[in-house]
């Protein structure tokens, strides 16, 4: 594999970043969530915290909540850390604490990352879909 | 007319393939490789039809192309076969939806 | 022999077309969808191919078969360059 920097990250890690972190904003979104696990943001707090637009803030939140690791609390549009596995919330310990230690590493591996377009296109001639795509 | 066309289809064979070569060395994914072989080995096919003044029926050409897209096939089957390990999902999608 | 052949390469196109064609509804990535119709073509291209060999004898298809390779492949190269960025 030609990812870089990738060998300080653990391969579950490494793995966990490739399929589901597309950006440092994204990672930063995720980590604000699960650091403040009992609090409910709507967008708006979001991108007040983060420095970003609120529609940035709520494609940001949607994204994550489609990849199961957030939850939206519909009544009220604030969204909440929560991943639905143990494995889960282990692995995003492991991105907070590697994302503390060796931030270059994180975000190396992240714009490594081959384009979208064409990781959809070999993705398409998967006969079963990735769940998580 | 048809030397015309050739041309132009050897030359999109030849450049689509160069693209896959070179999103194969982008991404380091095999499946692009294996298209940019198959897309080479077409231009050569159709090349070789051209200067042999016969037409695609007779037996080397269909095999070779025959072999150009056993290629494709192989590439779809693996691309499906390699996907098993890598393909544990770490959190569980509620809902499944795309 | 032949036959057989054109038939396997035009099922393998349209299973390449069919599948990128899915993967366009799914995620609306425009590659997608100039690579799933360059398949298409091909298959087209297969399906002409085989009956200008084994059916239609009074005609020549040669440049019906030429016509979809070359728009299968002007369709893909437009792709690829206009839209996998």
């Amino acid at each position: 594999m030609q990812y870089v920097a990738a060998d300080e990250l653990s391969p579950t890690l490494q793995r966990f970043i490739i399929d589901h972190i597309s950006s440092v904003d994204q990672l930063e979104t995720l980590l604000l969530l699960y650091r403040n696990p009992l609090t409910d943001f709507t967008a708006e707090e979001v991108s007040a915290r983060l420095y970003t637009t609120p529609e940035a803030a709520r494609t940001r939140l949607e994204d994550l909540r489609g990849r199961a690791l957030v939850s939206q609390v519909d009544t009220k549009k604030t969204y909440r850390f929560a991943p639905l596995s143990n494995e889960a919330v282990a692995v995003v310990d492991a991105l907070a604490k590697a994302y503390k230690e060796r931030p270059v590493s994180v975000i190396t591996l992240i714009y490594s990352k081959p384009p979208a377009n064409l990781q959809a296109f070999s993705d398409a001639f998967r006969l079963r879909k990735k769940e998580d795509k | 007319m048809h030397e015309f066309m050739t041309g132009g289809i050897v030359l999109g064979y030849l450049l689509s393939s160069l693209f896959f070569f070179r999103f194969w060395r982008d991404t380091g994914d095999r499946l692009f490789a294996l298209f940019g072989v198959s897309f080479l080995i077409l231009a050569v096919q159709r090349t070789a039809l051209l200067f042999s003044h016969h037409n695609e029926p007779n037996s080397i050409f269909y095999i070779v192309r025959l072999v150009a897209f056993l290629i494709i096939l192989f590439a779809i089957l693996d691309k499906n076969r390699a996907t098993k390990p890598a393909a544990q999902p770490l959190v569980d999608r509620s809902g499944g939806g795309q | 022999m032949s036959g057989f052949v054109y038939i396997l390469c035009a099922l393998t196109s349209l299973a390449c077309s069919v599948l990128l064609m899915r993967g366009y509804i799914q995620n609306r990535i425009r590659l997608l969808f100039w690579s799933g119709l360059c398949f298409g073509c091909f298959a087209a291209n297969n399906i002409v191919l085989y009956l200008d060999v084994h059916v239609i004898h009074q005609v020549s298809l040669m440049l019906l078969r030429d016509g979809f390779t070359l728009a299968g492949l002007l369709i893909l190269l437009f792709g690829l360059i206009w839209d996998a960025n």
